[in-house]
């Protein structure tokens, strides 16, 4: 999954968006949370003592397991919450644990989740302020890569998510996106990515429909042939200004006349990639 | 925006339709909000928000009473264009991105000052304070022996 590389707040909104649009289909995932318990449950476990007093050694008898899963920080509820602590005003560093690893979060339910992410969310805001009034006085915000930790962790908890998402659906329909798609020709003969919408009449029904958009008229043909040929015009190019730049490699260096070009060594690759691909769909078989 | 429209598609999820149910139900939220100072004097009850330009006023209602807990009684919302700066040398041109600012009106009689976050504390040794107040006394010394023309006192 694409990282989003942006530090500021406002703009990584946007990061968001484009990772649910690689990905669609939060909304299912989104069904999985509402069906879990509700989240106080979670809060109001107990710590409790291993079952297998018995059996186990004596050094795990007096060791108690804790089965909290999440805990946070008491909340002010108000706009303090926006301010870190005052104990670390004005103050250059601030001590601060790493941020949530991939692993640490698949260990979470969905519920502990859904908490952690506000409680992540708040964090960065509380940071973002910070950011920005050390932007106005004109001063370094202190330790800043706490931004970058959070930032992380948000990102690491939403591809969680979205990965136990996408291998709900996998098992209930056998597909990895939520919106089945196909590539098509629109009027200009161009090939796209059409995700399917339903429609209240069938595609093969619809006859003035298909004319109109999943074919292109006879005359568009001329101007695909044009096309290729500008493809093809440039791939000559390319290859051929590669040629040279081996050339002039090669008057210098000449212990590279043995080895392979590089245009060469890229279609064995090539080659190696499909035999590859067909050992592994053999093996699926 | 299309990004802003993805968005609401995804992260919101539309409930089969019952009197307790409401139409749409916010799960998670990428929405972040910056509390800034405010460059103009504001009155006590009021705080000054930047939030993303995806965001509308009912949406950052709901987050600052349902996240924050603060008491909304009004917001106004604007766009700010960003500055627009240039480099006469290199005939460079850029711009910062716009954002949207929004002043949030608190009910209940509850005010709010932005505080000094970034305040130094004062941790000075002895030896720091002791050559402080040589350099003062010496400029002190300096200023009187240019006052009366570069003659010591004593003369």
């Amino acid at each position: 999954m694409a990282a989003c590389v942006c530090r500021s707040g406002l703009p990584n909104s946007k990061g968001i968006f484009e990772l649910g649009k690689q990905c669609l289909g939060a909304r299912l995932l989104s069904r999985s949370i509402t069906v879990m318990s509700s989240p106080q449950r979670v809060f109001q476990r107990q710590p409790v003592t291993p079952s297998l007093m018995s059996q186990s050694t004596a050094l795990q008898t007096f060791t108690v397991v804790h089965t909290k899963t999440l805990h946070t920080s008491s909340s002010y509820q108000g706009a303090e919450e926006f301010f870190d602590d005052p104990k670390n005003w004005g103050e250059k560093t601030v001590k601060h644990g790493d941020a949530w690893a991939l692993d640490q979060l698949r260990q979470k339910s969905n519920v502990d989740l859904w908490k952690l992410w506000y409680v992540l969310l708040k964090e960065r805001n509380m940071l973002l302020t910070l950011e920005q009034e050390a932007h106005r006085q004109v001063e370094r915000m202190p330790s800043e890569e706490r931004l970058d930790k959070v930032t992380e962790s948000m990102e690491n908890l939403l591809e969680v998510l979205l990965e136990r998402e996408k291998a709900l659906r996998l098992l209930k329909t056998g597909r990895e996106e939520e919106v089945p798609g196909k590539f098509l020709f629109n009027v200009f003969g161009q090939k796209y990515y059409r995700r399917f919408k339903p429609y209240p009449m069938p595609v093969w029904m619809n006859t003035s429909f298909n004319k109109r958009y999943w074919t292109f008229p006879t005359f568009v043909e001329y101007y695909i042939r044009l096309r290729e040929e500008k493809h093809q015009k440039r791939q000559f190019a390319q290859a051929h200004s590669e040629r040279r730049w081996w050339a002039k490699m090669v008057e210098k260096f000449p212990n590279l006349r043995d080895q392979k070009t590089p245009w060469e060594e890229r279609e064995e690759k090539k080659q190696r990639d499909k035999e590859q691909r067909l050992r592994e769909i053999e093996k699926e078989y | 925006m299309a990004s802003s429209l993805v968005f609401r598609q995804l992260l919101r999820h539309r409930l089969p339709w019952h009197p307790e149910n409401p139409k749409l139900q916010v799960l998670l939220t990428p929405f972040c909000i910056k509390l800034v100072r405010p460059g103009k004097p504001q009155p006590p009850d009021t705080l000054q928000f930047r939030i993303p330009m995806e965001m509308g006023k009912q949406e950052l209602k709901i987050y600052l009473e349902e996240l924050y807990n603060i008491p909304v009684a009004d917001i106004r919302v604007r766009i700010q264009m960003g500055r627009r700066a240039r480099n006469w040398q290199n005939r460079m041109y850029w711009k910062e991105e716009d954002h949207k600012v929004a002043y949030v009106v608190m009910r209940d009689g509850q005010t709010f000052e932005f505080p000094d976050i970034l305040a130094k504390k004062e941790e000075k040794t002895e030896i720091e304070k002791m050559e402080n107040e040589m350099y003062e006394k010496e400029a002190v010394k300096q200023r009187e022996a240019t006052q009366r023309g570069g003659i010591n006192t004593w003369f």
